[in-house]
């Protein structure tokens, strides 16, 4: 079962306190987007970015990693659930190595990691903070279903 | 703008959403709610913004369909909640949008839901007419 502030908004803010953003993208989702508006890209993400993308054979994955770990980032971090497509935009990814990639959120937080798991339909990503007096601990998982 | 011409956007908008949502052209209403009827999703919303730029041969800047600066103007949103104030902003700007039950709960989370096939019927029709004048 998913548990996401869009879909059992009071459960999760209840339980969660906003600390916690899940996502799922299907991949062929991802694919036909990728599809239809590879040439469009640069106008919601970064060169590197793009770059993590199109220099992989898995190019339709990578883009359903990019976009789950920036809803989830969005989700947890923000009071606002609406992320509008300026989200995409704002919250920033790099790779980090083969497995993991870091993000960054302007005027929030510094770079912080993030690691994936997926299969062959979906990513899922979940991200989770930390929330209270000790600084935020960030963890970001995208497993398979 | 003529009816002949409103009427083509319609029936391009609705192409546009069914390809981009996967769902058939004939459960696609001027009224129905993009999310809570059609069940789109972020990654939708990217998907229709640029399919009705190649399509209507138009640029669609951020934040200009799909309202979002709004949101982080205080004045507006306070507490998760959009306020009196915002709703009426909003009212203004997506005269199409489905301002009943939002209006009952004007949670953040529940904005998502006004958004209608009609309001970017009404964009579209204004900023074309925009464009051709």
């Amino acid at each position: 079962m998913i548990i996401s502030p869009r879909s059992s908004p009071q459960l999760t803010n209840n339980l969660f306190s906003r600390s916690l953003g899940v996502d799922l993208v299907e991949i062929a989702k991802a694919k036909s987007f990728y599809k239809a508006h590879a040439g469009c890209l640069n106008r919601y993400f970064s060169e590197e970015e793009i770059s993590f993308i199109a220099e992989n054979p898995e190019s339709c994955r990578k883009l359903a990693m990019l976009l789950a770990a920036k809803e989830a980032v969005f989700k947890s971090l923000d009071s606002v659930s609406w992320m509008g497509t300026s989200g995409f935009k704002d919250i920033r990814m790099v790779a980090h190595d083969d497995k993991n990639l870091l993000f960054s959120v302007p005027g929030k937080f510094g770079k912080k990691k993030v690691s994936f798991l997926k299969n062959k339909r979906y990513v899922v990503a979940v991200h989770h903070q930390n929330v209270g007096g000790r600084p935020p601990k960030m963890e970001v998982a995208c497993v398979g279903i | 703008m003529a009816p002949n011409e409103k009427n083509e956007i319609i029936k391009n908008v609705k192409t546009i959403i069914s390809q981009a949502l996967r769902v058939e052209e004939s459960k696609i209403n001027f009224n129905s709610s993009l999310i809570k009827d059609l069940g789109a999703e972020s990654i939708d919303f990217l998907d229709i913004v640029f399919r009705l730029e190649k399509v209507f041969k138009i640029k669609i800047p951020k934040g200009e369909l799909f309202p979002e600066k709004l949101l982080t103007d205080a004045h507006f949103v306070r507490d998760g909640h959009v306020t009196p104030a915002g709703v009426e902003e909003l009212k203004k700007r997506i005269p199409n949008g489905h301002w009943e039950d939002f209006s009952k709960d004007p949670s953040i989370s529940n904005l998502g839901n006004v958004f209608t096939v009609g309001m970017i019927v009404d964009y579209l029709s204004e900023k074309l007419s925009a464009v051709n004048k």
